[in-house]
């Protein structure tokens, strides 16, 4: 019986070798969406950064939207992934070894300091109970045990861990509300934290957005790439 | 020169024939593919893709996975252990068969 499949279809080693090389590019973009994605978090970082910077007075509209930032990233990331970069379908891509061992790393450490601070916030409600404090101090704890989880599933990208981070401590503060409380103790504490992440979150997002910049360029020629080889086919 | 006849002859030719040897060798380079990304960067028409990949599941070197993206359905595929075994052997057969006959370099480059 014949290959009723087979036709005159001959790579050469060469374009065996392309296409190897295309699939490992698709599939970095594919994973984490980086591009856009860091252009956006990058801008984010920036933003919050400069409205701290000048210590404007926030009113609840502004701290609302501040506080939604990193997940307005988070979904503005996940939107570009799976609408804008897979426009060829998904391409899972195993992480290299490094990077998986950095994000443990980095992860533990977030994961540990917040357990902390929640556990101390639970000792101190414990000890000076009242109800308006439960209310701010739920949404505080929440927010603190969500974030590692929150930067593990879907801030992998070696640049977002810290902008990740910047972003999600500070609308931890802005959504609990913790500096305005009695329990100000705890919020000045974090935010003091915020400040000190501040510069460096600013300058791994200024590097970000350029990077962001430079690999939407690449994802736009490999875009062209691809689309030329089926046209060629 | 026996040797390399019978190195020749004894070549996977599941793997040999070239649309399947581009499969492979995307699908080598990732944990998981949709099929729509196989489609466009190997040129082939579905057809011709699905039936390729329908002999290389046969032979246990691949995975197909169907779900549903959003209300849409999708295939996804993975390359089995035996198939990145089936390629690596292939390949270091197809360069002893080249060995002194091409620049190994280019045989290289595909690897």
């Amino acid at each position: 019986m014949s290959d009723a499949v087979s036709e005159p279809f001959q790579p050469s080693l060469q374009e065996l070798a392309e296409i190897k090389k295309l699939t490992r590019e698709y599939g970095e973009f594919s994973r984490d969406a980086v591009g856009l994605g860091h252009v956006l978090g990058g801008g984010l970082v920036f933003l919050s950064a400069y409205l701290i910077q000048r210590q404007i007075d926030l009113g609840v509209g502004a701290r609302l939207l501040l506080g939604a930032a990193p997940f307005a990233w988070i979904l503005g990331k996940e939107w570009l992934r799976q609408h804008y970069y897979q426009f060829s379908g998904m391409v899972a891509q195993p992480r290299r070894r490094w990077e998986s061992a950095l994000l443990l790393i980095f992860t533990g450490a977030l994961a540990l300091v917040n357990l902390a601070v929640a556990g101390w916030v639970v000792y101190r409600l414990l000890q000076d109970f009242s109800w308006w404090l439960v209310l701010s101090s739920v949404v505080y704890v929440a927010m603190l045990l969500a974030m590692p989880f929150l930067v593990w599933r879907y801030l992998r990208a070696p640049y977002e861990f810290l902008c990740g981070a910047f972003l999600l401590t500070l609308s931890t503060v802005l959504l609990s509300g913790t500096p305005l409380t009695p329990s100000g103790r705890v919020g000045i504490v974090y935010l003091s934290v915020v400040y000190l992440l501040r510069l460096p979150a600013m300058l791994v997002a200024l590097v970000m957005v350029l990077v962001g910049f430079v690999e939407h360029m690449e994802f736009l020629k490999l875009r062209r790439e691809i689309r030329a080889r089926k046209e060629a086919a | 020169m026996r040797a390399d006849v019978e190195n020749f002859l004894s070549i996977d030719r599941v793997v040999h024939e070239p649309a399947r040897l581009v499969i492979l060798t995307v699908l080598a380079e990732a944990e998981e593919v949709e099929f729509r990304f196989l489609e466009r960067v190997s040129g082939l028409t579905k057809g011709n893709l699905s039936s390729h990949l329908a002999k290389l599941e046969g032979a246990g070197y691949l995975v197909v996975k169907k779900f549903f993206r959003g209300k849409l359905p999708a295939t996804s595929l993975k390359i089995t252990r035996a198939g990145r075994r089936a390629l690596k052997k292939y390949r270091q057969q197809l360069y002893r068969a080249l060995r002194g006959k091409r620049n190994p370099r280019s045989v290289q480059m595909a690897n």
